[in-house]
């Protein structure tokens, strides 16, 4: 008998038997995973990789015997081992996606434990994905996941054949519901842990994407360009540098090298069609990059509904055209005195019908364009050697225009009626001519005070002119005040200091930030009539922020997140200067305000076999005061402070690579969103809904996806299969408080499936995807009385020799 | 001991007095309902109105619990006609009436159902009942009036007055609201909206033969402008049988309007020439605004009536919808011409229901500090209530006495 054994046992009789129902525990837990996940065994050859730059444990890394079958990969402390390798000399090769690959010869002799230890480099050639192999993780995809704050990360790569939109994908993520009214180029709020539509900020690599007349949406991007999309909840990283309560969705762009074209072309339900043309080209003797790209869509979103207003109707929308032209032509240096230099010049260009549905609107539309150029500038060691600096700024120009002049109103069974007022979706007759002019910047320093401390300076600017042109409702309202002008400006400057400690298993980020913005110039309060005066709008306000976040590298494959906020939610331009249709402007808004806090757990463990087993659970809780709530204002809505919640609730997420080509993810998401007003706005009297679940927000939903990936599934070389499975389960939710047993208003749950199959020759150069949205036709409402689509069936063709 | 047990028996029965009285006023509706009321709440990304039936037991200090209460529409109004309220949906949603019935347990059924017309932008007004088989809804922005049976909910004919000769300026939307019936003769208040709230300038009315059902006449008058008002709160008749005419005057938001009232005396069908009590330009001098913008108005008796004013005075600039509190209420003789401030506090825009409760007048209010719901006046002793008369969870929009 092994003595040490022996030892063992007899120390464990006198353990207090608390440590032996613990041990008992554990020794379960240890079986089940054993048997579930066996863990590979032997200690014949084993290390550590890390990333050179920043001694960044890798995780993922394939470690492969050259010229054999035999292979591994890193676990998420960097680990890898071999249990049983032959003696003798051995060649490994260290891959990683976006790291030069390593090489190393070892020499194995019988009884002997060897350790080699590695650590890679990066390389800016195969940084962009172009050699992805689908089972290792992006070192930019596990650098976003594995930070301090709570991060869904979802891989371009898997979106690249999709045809759907983003809003689409990301409604199947931890914590966030997509909430629509419509079709294609209809209004998308996005849900983030109980917060929606300007609470949650939408960046586009970093940049605020938000314009100020919304006419721009993060549906608008196409998704075969998208590197990841990182979905923030609770804490926004600084170095975006905008505002939110917390929590932000980023689209980070592929970037990929040398010359490529891209040409896709998607034909789906309900006349929806939608394309782009991209040709990018490399000057190798001047390091230079040009880029020319064109896309549009073409949305009829003619679907039957039924009328949520009237019983038996039928409603066949037929005004509800979308159409949408965008370009970009760009011109980006590399290595010359800044390591980037990019210019781009932009166009969008949008016209959209307005569809009725409680009543028939036969003429209503909105179109408007937008124009700009960007600059970015990146340089590593700027100014000393120990400091990076990105700039990027942005100007854009665009008009926007409001056709709303009808004489009749109509219903749907053919009749039209004379209407008192001219327009169909105000109470004046509207054709407008908005200009806007946007112009912003970001800067951002970073500063290597240590090998393991560096800070963080942030800058964000943005300055919003708008000028609002009406004559025509002018003359109906017998009122001058077309040519009135605005200026918003908003900065918000962040400091932060991310360090390490205790041998890199802790990194703290603590970020303070200061908010500024003011409102000047002149608006019109609809609601006052005929030589009214306008309201003479000169604002401006101070707030300060700040924010911690802890990552901590417990235990092995085990890491726990800890972070808090106290941050800031500028008001928009729509919601201080109103839309002149609906909204009255409000220029004494207060910016809305939250503290949050996160605790999170995450577990990340390769197996053997391109096995793979990652979980992540948080808590958090999020106190959010000031709200701008919208509350009817004499026939028109205005947006006041009024508003205090209480938003907490629990999500888990579990992640299974069963095999090379299996994939499996199930998740869920609990949230609360407690109203904590205790007294109605502007009095002392008690709120009858305090501490009541706020209405029209989800509480609890399920999401779950089966993927299978394959090379070559049916034979020959160069070809790539995928079929995937998504569900999604959303609980009913109401539109009214739960204060009486006859709550009439319900959004009704709904399990949604969808099914897609994709398949690439050519190495992926020629692809053909198919996708069938809501496959059995359920019921799927995410707004009161907005029915969607149904079953919806889109197939995609891309053409492109952009490795992905 | 007999003495110690005996207190303790009365002081347990005691408590539970108490105790039954507090449950009493707070929650638990469980008597016949004699009020009914239209209320709004409002959340984060939604408004809901809630049709609301409130039992006598309430009518003393105690709270409408909105448990038995019917979900509809934001912005409701409601009509009771004996045992049966109607909601009417505001202006801008489906002109669908609603009928409930009142129930022995305190409770509201929902027994029948209304759409007036496929137009779901008809913009539902008031209701005028003639009898158990004939009622008037007007459409205000389809400029119709429905005929209809309030037992069978059945639409029995309509009046259509989206012609030229009932129009401003020829417009053929005079936007009928208001209606009165006397002698055979239904008065029918127009807005005459150029956009809301705005009218034109001017009082119109349409004067309708009820026997016949037929428009007969097209009156007007300049000196005040916007005839009537929603919930059936813009037009009374007194004991004489004069019928006085609110003016709303867009809500003071058109310079050189003037609200207030105009009188058609009995027998006539047209405005008195020698009759405009005019509130905008009247200086109160117990106001710090001096000057009130009329926003209801509710008859009682003799010549008295009750009206909400908004003072210029407690609202920012622009008006600050959700926290300011301008709304002031005062009583009104309409004979005299006279206007007193009543010592009740001020509340926000949103109060719009006034209506008399056995002796009392009760002014639907949102204060500061003194609660939210109904307050009292006693018209006989001049006493005014510092608390709720009855707590109300929301914003009361309009309110109907069951007889």
């Amino acid at each position: 008998m092994d003595k040490r054994l022996f030892g063992r046992r007899f120390s464990g009789q006198i353990q207090s038997r608390k440590m032996r129902i613990i041990r008992c525990v554990l020794s379960l837990f240890v079986m089940i995973a054993a048997g579930l996940f066996p863990v590979v065994q032997g200690q014949a050859l084993s290390g550590r990789v890390v990333d050179c730059s920043t001694g960044q444990l890798l995780s993922g890394v394939s470690v492969r015997i050259d010229g054999t079958s035999i292979g591994t990969v890193t676990d998420s402390d960097g680990r890898y081992s071999f249990s049983t390798l032959d003696v003798g000399s051995h060649r490994l090769v260290f891959s990683f996606t976006g790291m030069k690959s390593e090489p190393r010869t070892v020499d194995l002799y019988d009884g002997k434990t060897k350790t080699l230890n590695v650590c890679m480099e990066e390389d800016l050639i195969m940084m962009n994905g172009v050699t992805v192999e689908a089972r290792y993780e992006r070192k930019e995809m596990k650098k976003a996941r594995e930070q301090g704050v709570p991060v869904s990360v979802i891989d371009g790569k898997l979106l690249a054949g999709r045809g759907t939109s983003i809003a689409e994908v990301i409604n199947h993520q931890t914590g966030v519901k997509v909430r629509r009214t419509g079709g294609a180029g209809s209004d998308t709020k996005i849900n983030v842990r109980g917060l929606e539509g300007n609470r949650v900020q939408i960046y586009m690599d970093g940049h605020a994407l938000n314009t100020p007349d919304g006419s721009f949406s993060i549906n608008d991007l196409p998704l075969q360009f998208i590197e990841r999309i990182e979905i923030y909840k609770g804490i926004v990283p600084p170095e975006f540098g905008g505002d939110g309560l917390g929590s932000a969705i980023n689209v980070v762009t592929v970037e990929p090298e040398g010359s490529y074209y891209d040409a896709w072309y998607s034909l789906q339900s309900y006349g929806v069609q939608e394309g782009s043309l991209l040709y990018k080209h490399y000057f190798p003797k001047a390091k230079m990059y040009s880029a020319v790209m064109i896309g549009g869509e073409h949305a009829l979103n003619n679907y039957s509904m039924q009328s949520p207003y009237t019983s038996g109707l039928t409603v066949k929308r037929d005004h509800d055209r979308f159409r949408k032209l965008y370009g970009a032509v760009t011109l980006e240096f590399k290595e010359r005195y800044f390591d980037k230099f990019e210019i781009e010049n932009v166009f969008y260009a949008s016209d959209r019908e307005v569809q009725g549905i409680q009543a028939n609107i036969r003429h209503a539309r909105t179109a408007g364009w937008l124009a700009g150029s960007t600059l970015k500038l990146e340089k590593k060691s700027f100014l000393t050697e120990k400091m990076d600096m990105k700039l990027r700024g942005m100007a854009l120009y665009g008009v926007n225009h409001l056709n709303d002049t009808s004489s009749c109103t109509y219903d749907f069974y053919g009749g039209y009626f004379l209407n008192t007022y001219r327009g169909e979706i105000g109470s004046v007759p509207n054709l407008s001519d908005d200009r806007m002019q946007d112009y912003r910047y970001n800067l951002n320093l970073k500063y290597r005070l240590l090998p393991d401390m560096s800070i963080n300076l942030n800058n964000d600017f943005r300055f919003v002119h708008t000028e609002t042109n009406d004559t025509l409702a002018d003359r109906y309202l017998n009122t001058h005040y077309s040519g009135f002008t605005t200026g918003i400006a908003t900065m918000i400057s962040s400091f932060n200091l991310e360090n390490k400690w205790f041998d890199r298993r802790v990194t703290t980020l603590l970020t303070g930030r200061h908010y500024f913005y003011g409102v000047r110039g002149k608006t019109v309060d609809l609601s006052y009539g005929t030589n009214a005066m306008p309201d003479e709008a000169n604002e401006r306000r101070h707030h300060g922020g700040y924010s911690l976040a802890v990552k901590y590298d417990f235990a092995r494959s085990w890491l726990l997140k800890l972070a808090l906020e106290h941050n800031y939610r500028l008001p928009r331009s729509e919601e201080l200067l109103g839309d002149r249709v609906r909204i009255i402007p409000n220029t004494k808004l207060r910016p809305e305000q939250a503290n949050n806090y996160n605790l999170g757990v995450m577990f990340d463990r390769y197996y053997e076999g391109f096995r793979r087993l990652q979980m992540e659970a948080n808590v958090y809780a999020m106190s959010v005061s000031d709200m701008m709530m919208t509350r009817s204002a004499n026939y028109y809505m205005g947006y006041y402070n009024v508003g205090k919640a209480l938003l907490w609730g629990a999500d888990m997420e579990v992640k299974w690579d069963v095999s090379r080509e299996w994939f499996l993810m199930v998740n869920a998401t609990y949230q609360r969103s407690i109203d904590k007003a205790r007294y109605v706005a502007g009095t002392q009297t008690p709120n009858v809904a305090y501490d009541m679940q706020i209405p029209h927000i989800p509480i609890f939903f399920v999401n779950w996806s089966a993927d299978y990936r394959r090379d070559n599934l049916f034979g020959g070389r160069r070809q790539y299969s995928r079929f995937y499975y998504e569900g999604g389960y959303t609980d009913k939710y109401y539109y009214g408080y739960n204060l009486t047993v006859n709550q009439n208003f319900v959004i009704p749950s709904s399990c949604i499936h969808t099914v897609g199959a994709e398949y690439a020759i050519l190495d992926r150069r020629v692809l053909f995807s198919i996708e069938c949205h809501n496959l059995f036709n359920s019921k799927e409402l995410t707004n009161l009385n907005y029915p969607l689509a149904g079953r919806t069936v889109q197939a995609k063709l891309r053409l492109t020799t952009l490795k992905w | 001991m007999k003495t110690v047990n005996f207190t303790c028996t009365m002081l347990l029965a005691a408590s539970c007095f108490v105790a039954c009285d507090k449950d009493n006023s707070s929650e638990d509706v469980t008597d016949r309902a004699k009020l009914v009321l239209a209320i709004d709440m409002s959340a984060s990304e939604s408004t809901v109105g809630y049709i609301v039936p409130v039992g006598e037991s309430l009518l003393n200090g105690g709270t409408a619990s909105l448990a038995l209460a019917h979900e509809v529409y934001a912005s409701p109004y409601v009509e009771v006609y004996k045992d049966w309220a109607f909601n009417i949906p505001n202006a801008y949603m489906p002109p669908v009436i609603k009928r409930f019935t009142r129930q022995d347990d305190g409770s509201l059924m929902p027994d029948g159902e209304l759409t007036l017309s496929q137009n779901n932008q008809a913009g539902a007004g008031n209701i005028l009942f003639f009898s158990d088989a004939k009622a008037y809804a007007s459409l205000m922005l389809e400029n119709k009036i429905i005929i209809f049976n309030p037992s069978t909910m059945q639409k029995t004919g309509e009046i259509d007055l989206a012609k030229p000769e009932y129009g401003i300026n020829g417009s053929s939307t005079p936007n009928p609201l208001g209606m009165m019936e006397r002698d055979g003769k239904v008065f029918v208040g127009c807005l005459g909206l150029s956009s809301p709230p705005l009218s034109h300038d001017g009082a119109y009315m349409i004067v309708i033969n009820a026997a016949t059902d037929r428009p007969e006449k097209f009156i007007s008058d300049l000196r005040g402008t916007g005839a009537s008002f929603f919930g059936n709160q813009g037009m009374y008749r007194d004991e004489k049988g004069d019928i006085y005419v609110m003016c709303y005057a867009s809500y003071g938001y058109a310079p050189g309007q003037k609200s207030g009232f105009l009188r058609i005396k009995k027998g006539s069908t047209d405005f008195d020439p020698d009759y405009f009590f005019n509130i905008t330009d009247r200086v109160i001098p117990e106001i710090q605004g001096e000057h009130v913008v009329l926003t209801n108005f509710m008859y009682d008796r003799n010549g008295t009536a009750y009206i909400f004013g908004q003072n210029p005075a407690y609202a920012s600039n622009p008006i600050d919808y959700a926290n300011d509190l301008p709304i002031q209420s005062f009583k009104i003789n309409l004979y005299d011409q006279t206007l007193t401030l009543l010592d009740l506090p001020r509340s926000n825009s949103y109060s719009h229901s006034i209506l008399r409760y056995g002796d009392l007048i009760l002014f639907g209010l949102a204060t500061q500090s003194a609660g939210a719901g109904y307050f009292s006046y006693n018209p006989v002793t001049g006493e005014t209530g510092k608390t709720p008369f009855l707590n109300v969870p929301g914003t009361i929009l309009d309110a109907g006495v069951f007889e």
